[in-house]
């Protein structure tokens, strides 16, 4: 399993190089032109925020239900990567927004919800840092409540008037434009695996590393 | 006797490397401070338009409550942990479940009797005719309140035992509730305007509703794990 | 003395043969002609904000990778120290 990993890196350098050149095969958009482009980025980006998201409900409701520590390990890695991937998609969010709307941030509805999101996930990483004992579990109740804001960041833009695209655009794509992205989504999700199989490791090792310091004082 | 400015520096200099190896109290205290700001701007600033006059008895009304009600929930588990009587709580013989809603009770009460206050005081301050829309402002407040104490009542059990319990409150909570506050802001904004519009109040209460059911089966669901300590 | 006259000719076919290899050109511009402001779509180029935003993304990903690596490599270390210490102690 863990002979894996490296292969597996291979993979995603290869297709995080070779997705530039997807993306420059792509068509133009109609409106934007070239900066349309960011889209390959900005929108998987979110994507695998919000499956990291899930993944780290996941772990906390298996953590505090089965008491089992693996589903604490895979909460706590899946929320840290969540976090990575906010940033990534707050920061080319905001590029493509300067150009397209003129200003590079707006307080509509999905945009708002998306950065309460991101903060949601940044307390609860502060929650784990200086919580002390029992955080692990109470973070796991954050995580499901993150989670059951997702569907509102997805849904905004048909609940309410917003300036961000609708969610019609990922489904409608044209034949040109498909591949690139549904690669992009690929690689990023790949990206996300990798991150959280790492992080969880490090949590592994570091439950290894408690456990021998009490044994150490028997 | 080292002088009185040599003592001052030596305690400072003590917090601050001590600060440093973690930077606890700055981190924290700088995520408050941008909830905070975020609150207030929620409150105020609507789709990028400046502030205008309906929004700021709303916004005050709302900010108001998060406060009072970030007070409350601070204290709701008080007497336990003080009496060292949580454990007993416990181990009575009732669905856990059940603590939480009489918890989250009395939580609501207590904002409630505080909202009784605060909106004719504010509607007096600010001229606001808040009271003509009593009926749709409580819509507006029940629901509000409820899921706003919701998550909270949550929270603070698990935080009981917790280390940095009380800057963790506001900094977990207001993430997660600042959308229960902007839609009571917005609905009750929306009452106060130039053109009073009540179906749209009546649909931010039931967008409030459908976070107060989610928020409730949730902690509902989660209580009962989450405090076996 | 032929080698020497053979490159000189070499050398000037491809010349000639580079001169006349050109695309047809346009005929050249003979004015320039002034404007005092860029059309909307080329006032603020694209192209630095897709690099930009494509660049951030890599620099995130490479940053965090590296901070998992480093704390990786802080609990191993953690963890040999521990293990020479109960080694010196069993002895």
């Amino acid at each position: 399993m863990k002979k894996a990993f490296l292969p597996l890196l291979v993979v995603a350098t290869l297709m995080f190089a070779y997705a530039p050149v997807m993306i420059a095969q792509a068509k133009f958009e109609s409106t934007m032109f070239l900066l349309q482009k960011i889209m390959y980025f900005h929108v998987p980006s979110w994507f695998a925020m919000f499956t990291a998201i899930g993944i780290s409900a996941l772990g906390g409701i298996w953590f505090i239900f089965k008491n089992d520590k693996r589903g604490d390990w895979y909460a706590v890695a899946a929320a840290e990567v969540a976090v990575m991937f906010g940033v990534m998609g707050l920061t080319t969010g905001p590029l493509w927004a300067y150009k397209a709307w003129g200003v590079a941030w707006q307080w509509d509805a999905k945009l708002t919800i998306a950065f309460l999101l991101e903060l949601t996930f940044i307390a609860y990483l502060l929650l784990r840092k200086y919580g002390g004992p029992g955080s692990d579990k109470l973070s796991a109740g954050v995580a499901l409540f993150g989670l059951a804001t997702v569907p509102f960041v997805y849904y905004a833009v048909n609940l309410w008037r917003t300036i961000h695209p609708a969610n019609t655009v990922v489904p409608s794509l044209q034949p040109g434009m498909r591949e690139a992205f549904w690669f992009s989504v690929f690689a990023f999700l790949l990206l996300m695996s990798l991150l959280i199989w790492q992080r969880a490791r490090l949590e592994r090792m570091r439950s290894t590393l408690d456990e021998l310091y009490v044994a150490e004082d028997d | 006797m080292p002088s009185f400015f040599k003592v001052a520096l030596l305690v400072l200099r003590k917090d601050f490397d001590i600060e440093v190896r973690s930077y606890e109290i700055l981190s924290t205290t700088i995520f408050f401070a941008v909830s905070c700001v975020l609150i207030f701007s929620f409150a105020f600033v609507k789709d990028g338009e400046a502030i205008n006059a309906a929004m700021v008895p709303a916004g005050v009304l709302w900010i108001a409550v998060a406060f009072a009600g970030l007070l409350a929930l601070g204290r709701v588990f008080e007497r336990e942990r003080y009496g060292e009587t949580l454990r007993a709580l416990l181990l009575a013989p009732a669905p856990r479940p059940a603590i939480y809603v009489g918890k989250l009770l009395g939580v609501i009460l207590v904002l409630f009797a505080t909202e009784l206050l605060l909106v004719p005081m504010i509607a007096f301050i600010f001229h606001a005719p808040l009271l003509r829309w009593a009926l749709p402002l409580t819509g507006l407040l029940v629901t509000g309140t409820i899921g706003f104490a919701a998550v909270g009542t949550l929270f603070a059990a698990m935080l009981v035992r917790s280390r940095a319990r009380e800057v963790m409150l506001p900094i977990l909570l207001y993430p997660i509730t600042i959308p229960v506050l902007i839609g009571g802001v917005w609905g009750t904004a929306a009452l106060l305007g130039e053109e009073p519009a009540v179906p749209v109040a009546m649909m931010w209460t039931g967008l409030l509703a459908s976070f107060d059911v989610v928020f409730v089966t949730l902690a509902l669901w989660t209580f009962e794990p989450l405090m076996t300590e | 003395m032929i080698k020497r006259a053979l490159a000189f000719l070499f050398v000037t076919a491809i010349s000639m043969a580079t001169l006349f290899a050109q695309p047809p050109q346009s005929p050249a511009r003979d004015q320039y002609v002034p404007i005092d402001q860029l059309p909307p779509s080329e006032q603020m180029p694209s192209a630095p904000f897709v690099v930009a935003a494509y660049s951030a993304v890599w620099i995130i990903a490479m940053l965090y990778l590296f901070s998992i690596w480093r704390r990786i490599g802080k609990v191993e270390e953690d963890m040999q120290v521990l293990a020479r210490r109960q080694k010196d102690a069993a002895r």
